[in-house]
Order: structure tokens, then C-alpha cells, then sequence
């Protein structure tokens, strides 16, 4: 019957066992401060991480001369990337206007169209 | 007969003793409190899931999935730094700093002890149900703040500078004012009667206060402003979208706001708010209904029918009316709410074409101005009622006091936090990239691969929508050349 189970006994086995000791012991302080080590370089990652991406994307766009080699269309893992993209390469007349208004198929700044009730 | 009474003395042996029955009882409490704080945490996922629809519609489709990465990764880094450090917070600086013992009720003593990440509180402790799950309550509020400035920055700040400022106000701003101001102990609370039971202004108005400060360090985005400082407005991809998410935050908000409540049976008579004073479930949730209702009137009416506004508008209401809710009238929360709805329009209207600010989810004006609003009415219209441990009577000056506590409080962190992101060169993306398009360079992808791509619109000051490309350039150009007009456009 579940009601004869020693739950009191079992309740304070439980309560006294903690994965690296009881509270405020060596163990949970190491393992707190290895979470803050985690949590800060994650973010240190993020920052260097985009960074890079960011810069990399710019130099391709401005055709700087001192692009680095990593190109920044290569893409990301995972199922949402599209691996083709990566190799499909812009011609160098194309590129600022092609990265400035993310409009491949039909800018022209000649052919800017009043879309509504322009005259 | 001797039999009958052996075996009633038989029974009332094994009868449990009252002490017996009222510890039963009072664990019975304990859970039903926890199992409560969990469902509202379950329902405010729906607020982190509004907030990702909600500002991912409202981005343009070249920074979509940029735009919605930002209010996931919130919850990446929010919650383990409110673990670490929010929540200790919160315990500990009640009386302004971090204080030895902590101010609070008999019934939880030595709180702050229990809010350091090694107490064993924080863990599975199966003497004390509590804790955990009331973290977990206050994590959410966490994220909302953070979620509440992100709307403001889309399409032009970078993901890892957005981060950064989401931890400061997610996990050390907002939780040192809500220990000052939103709980029973708190310095504003016990000294001033500070009233603000469903977080009007420790959670939005805070957050739109930070979100001012990142803003005027962001600037706005390329081609927001033309030459004459007047303003255009970006087409959202999806309006559908948008107007879903905030659907799905009003739901939310039925969980955030029964996670402002308490009840523990065998402690208390009933419910109680932050402050442990009583008050109903039903009150609540009766005010925050009429008050989205009183909100989209007004938001409709001063934005003459527009959908964002007047969604928005609900937000504002309900925001408007969260700081007395516990205390209020619905026929007053009716009322005050539809003032909350146009004055939000208003004030929105009058930060993006005043002062030149580019919010664009109006946050600042939804969450920052009706969050001070929200408070300042309680001054007027629930002065006198007994706030926190000491029952100092709420009133206009203690409100005032509050406000001018959590004014420089949060925007002052907020802007010396984007300042410093901006004297290093990472606060915002590059001009190339802005106008590209977050997600080229953060994804490498367009994330509507099937959908053809046709040219991106903007609305001019007179309401002519126009193709939005030679504008852009204009401006690009402006910006890249030390903004100076008339410069010839790149390509």
C-alpha cells in the first residue's frame, strides 16, 4: 500500500542529498562559479562571435579592399541553412546595390515607383 | 455494548492528532501554491511568445528571424543571471543596499539567506515548495522587461549588444527596484506606502525608462528621418503576425498578473497581493479585463481605427490600470484605462515626431509613460489605502516618491550602458548591413525562400507610400559620409 511507504524516512534522505553536497558546501560554490564562468564567456562569445560576422558582412558589401579571406555568406548549421547560397557568388558590379537594398531581382534606382497614390 | 465502546476507543487510537492533521493541511497549502505558481509561469510563456510574433511581424522581412532570435536568446541569458545574481538581489537590497537579515514576515524569515544560488532552497528541497517556483514567477517578469525593450531597438541594434543590456535590466535593474517598491519590505513600501500591486511601474514603466535611455544612444534607423527631421514609417512584413503576438501577450498577462498574487491557506485568510494585503483573484482579473477594454477604445479613437494602435492602446490600458488593480473599481478602471489608450497613441505619436526618437513598437510611450502614469493615479484615486508590513497609507507624495526613485534608476544604467556598447563600436550594425538586412549577415539566409521578393515600401510624411530603395541609399549615403546631405549615392 502507498500509504506504509517510509516517506518521512525516505523525505529526509532525500532532502539532506544535493548533487555536490549540502548547501553552502565547496561543491555548490564550484559548480556556481563555473555557471558564471559559462554564462559570462557565452556572452564575451556572442559579442566576439557577431562581431566578426558583422564585420566580415560589411567588407563584402563595401568592397573594402581588406576583406578578410572567411567569407561572410558562408552559412550556418543546421537544418534552416541553405548550403547553396554559400557558393552562389554576386559579381563584383553588383554588390553594393545588391547588399545596400536586399532587392536582387527589380531595383534599379531609375525605377523607383511611387507604389501608392504618388503622382 | 462493551464491544462497541472498545471499538470507538480502538478508533479514536488511530485517530491522527489535530497537530497531526494540521501539518497535512499545511503542506496541502503549500503545494496548492506551488502547483498555482506553476501554471502562471506556464501561461506567461505566452507573453515571450506574443513578444517573438509581436516584433517579428512589426520588423521588415530582411530582419525577421534577426528580430525574433533577439527574444529567444532573452531567456539564454536572463535566466542564469537572474539566477545568480537577480534573485539575490531582490532578497537582500531591501532597505536600498544589501542588508544582513532581511525585513520581512514571521512567516518568511531570513529570506534573503535563501535567495543565494547555493541555499538550499534553490534546489529540490522538499521542506520548502515555495521558493522555487516563485523564482521561476519573477524570472518571467524578468524576461518581460527585457522583451519590453527589444521591440524599441529592432532592425539596427546587434543581437550581442541587445544581450548585454537584457541582462542589466533583466537581472539587476528591474529586480532592485521591485526590492525597493514591490515587496512588503522594501524601503518605498514600509517609508512611503509606495502602491504599484501589478507592477505598472516596477516592470513597464522601468523598462521603458532603460529603453529611453538605449534609444538615444541607438539613433535612429536609415531613412527613418528625412532632411527636415520629419518622420516615415517602415512597413512591418506581417501586421497579421503582429496583432497575433500581442493577442497572445494579453492571454499572458492573465498569468502575470495572477502571479502577483499569493495565497498560503493556513497563513493567510485568502489572497494577497505583494504587499500581504488581501485582495481577490477575482478582482484582478476583472480589472485587467475591463481595462484592455477600456484600452483599445481609446487607442482607437486617438489613432482614428489604426490596428497596431489600437492593440496597443489595450496594452496601455491594462498597464494604466495594473498599479491599483487590486483596490479598484472596474467602473474606474474602465475609465482610467481608455485615458491609458489615448495618451499612449499620443505620447507615441509625440516621441516618434517631437523629439525624433525611432521606437518602433512604441514601447517607450505603451510601457514607460502609462507605467508612471499607472502609479501616479493611484496617488489620486487609492490614496489612504494600507500599503505593506507598516500599513503606511498609500498617497500622492509616496507615489511621487517612488517615481522619481525609479526615473534615474533605470534610465540612467540604460544609457550609460548603450553609451559605453557605442564608444566601443557595438551597439549597432553596420550602415552595409542595416540596410541589407540583419538576417544576410547574421544567417546568411532570407527566411521566405519561396516567396518572391518584391520592392520594400515606405511612408512618406504625407502618406504617399513609395518604393523605399532610393531613399535608403540617400540616407545611407548621408550617414557613411559623416552625414552630410547631398552627397552622391554609392553603386
Amino acid at each position: 500500500m502507498i500509504d506504509s511507504f517510509p516517506y518521512d524516512e525516505w523525505s529526509d534522505k532525500i532532502a539532506a542529498f544535493w548533487t555536490f553536497g549540502p548547501e553552502n558546501s565547496t561543491g555548490t560554490y564550484i559548480m556556481t562559479a563555473l555557471g558564471i564562468i559559462l554564462m559570462v564567456a557565452s556572452i564575451v562569445g556572442w559579442v566576439w562571435l557577431e562581431n566578426r560576422k558583422l564585420e566580415a558582412r560589411q567588407c563584402f558589401c563595401a568592397r573594402l579592399e581588406a576583406c578578410p579571406r572567411r567569407e561572410a555568406s558562408r552559412p550556418a548549421r543546421g537544418p534552416a541553412s541553405r548550403p547553396w547560397r554559400a557558393h552562389r557568388r554576386i559579381p563584383e558590379s553588383e554588390r553594393s546595390l545588391s547588399c545596400l537594398v536586399n532587392d536582387r531581382s527589380s531595383f534599379h534606382p531609375s525605377k523607383a515607383t511611387i507604389l501608392a497614390s504618388g503622382p | 455494548m462493551a464491544s462497541m465502546l472498545a471499538s470507538f476507543t480502538s478508533l479514536l487510537a488511530q485517530a491522527p492528532s489535530l497537530q497531526d492533521v494540521n501539518a497535512k493541511v499545511d503542506l496541502d497549502s503549500q503545494v496548492l501554491l506551488e502547483v498555482f505558481y506553476f501554471f502562471t509561469v506556464v501561461i506567461m510563456w505566452l507573453i515571450h511568445v506574443g513578444f517573438m510574433a509581436y516584433e517579428a511581424g512589426a520588423a521588415r522581412r530582411k530582419n525577421v528571424m534577426s528580430t525574433a532570435l533577439k527574444n529567444i536568446l532573452t531567456i539564454a541569458v536572463v535566466t542564469p543571471s537572474f539566477y545568480y545574481f537577480g534573485w539575490y538581489i531582490y532578497g537582500c537590497f531591501e532597505p536600498g543596499g544589501p542588508a544582513q537579515g532581511h525585513a520581512g514576515p514571521e512567516q518568511f524569515p531570513g529570506f534573503c539567506g535563501q535567495t543565494a544560488p547555493w541555499a538550499a532552497e534553490m534546489g529540490p528541497d522538499l521542506q520548502n515548495h515555495l521558493n522555487a517556483v516563485f523564482f521561476l514567477a519573477f524570472l518571467l517578469f524578468s524576461w518581460t522587461t527585457g522583451s519590453i525593450m527589444s521591440g524599441a531597438l529592432i532592425e539596427r541594434v546587434r543581437l550581442s549588444a541587445y544581450l548585454i543590456l537584457t541582462v542589466l535590466l533583466g537581472s539587476a535593474v528591474w529586480i532592485m527596484d521591485a526590492a525597493w517598491g514591490w515587496s512588503s519590505g522594501g524601503w518605498l513600501v514600509t517609508n512611503y506606502g509606495f502602491h504599484d500591486s501589478i507592477a505598472s511601474l516596477v516592470v513597464h514603466g522601468v523598462a521603458g525608462a532603460f529603453t529611453l535611455g538605449v534609444l538615444l544612444n541607438l539613433g535612429p534607423r536609415i531613412g527613418k528621418y528625412d532632411m527636415e527631421g520629419r518622420a516615415r514609417t517602415f512597413r512591418g512584413h506581417n501586421t497579421h503576425m503582429t496583432l497575433l503576438g500581442l493577442m497572445l501577450i494579453f492571454t499572458g498577462f492573465y498569468g502575470f498578473y495572477a502571479a502577483c498574487l499569493f495565497i498560503t491557506s493556513t497563513s493567510f485568510p485568502g489572497w494577497l497581493n505583494i504587499y500581504g494585503s488581501p485582495t481577490t483573484l477575482g478582482a484582478i482579473a476583472f480589472v485587467i479585463t475591463i481595462g484592455f477594454a477600456g484600452g483599445f477604445t481609446g487607442g482607437w479613437f486617438a489613432s482614428k481605427g489604426d490596428p497596431f494602435w489600437t492593440l496597443s492602446g489595450g496594452l496601455a490600458g491594462v498597464i494604466s490600470v495594473s498599479a491599483g488593480a487590486d483596490v479598484y473599481h472596474p467602473s474606474l478602471a474602465y475609465l482610467l484605462s481608455f485615458t491609458g489608450g489615448l495618451l499612449a497613441v499620443w505620447v507615441g505619436t509625440w516621441i516618434e515626431r517631437r523629439l525624433r526618437i525611432d521606437d518602433a513598437v512604441g514601447a517607450v510611450a505603451v510601457h514607460g509613460f502609462c507605467g508612471f502614469y499607472g502609479v501616479f493615479l493611484v496617488g489620486i484615486f487609492a490614496g489612504g489605502y494600507p500599503t505593506g508590513l507598516n500599513n503606511v497609507e498609500s498617497s500622492f507624495g509616496g507615489q511621487l516618491m517612488g517615481m522619481m526613485a525609479f526615473l534615474p534608476l533605470a534610465f540612467i544604467p540604460g544609457y550609460v550602458a548603450a553609451w559605453l556598447l557605442k564608444k566601443f563600436n557595438l551597439l549597432r550594425v553596420p550602415p552595409e548591413v542595416e540596410l541589407e538586412g540583419l538576417d544576410m549577415a547574421e544567417f546568411q539566409q532570407d527566411f521566405f525562400p519561396e516567396f518572391e521578393r518584391v520592392p520594400e515600401g515606405i511612408v512618406l510624411p504625407d502618406g504617399q507610400e513609395v518604393e523605399s530603395a532610393p531613399i535608403l541609399l540617400e540616407d545611407f549615403a548621408r550617414v557613411t559620409n559623416g552625414n552630410r546631405p547631398g552627397t552622391r549615392v554609392p553603386g
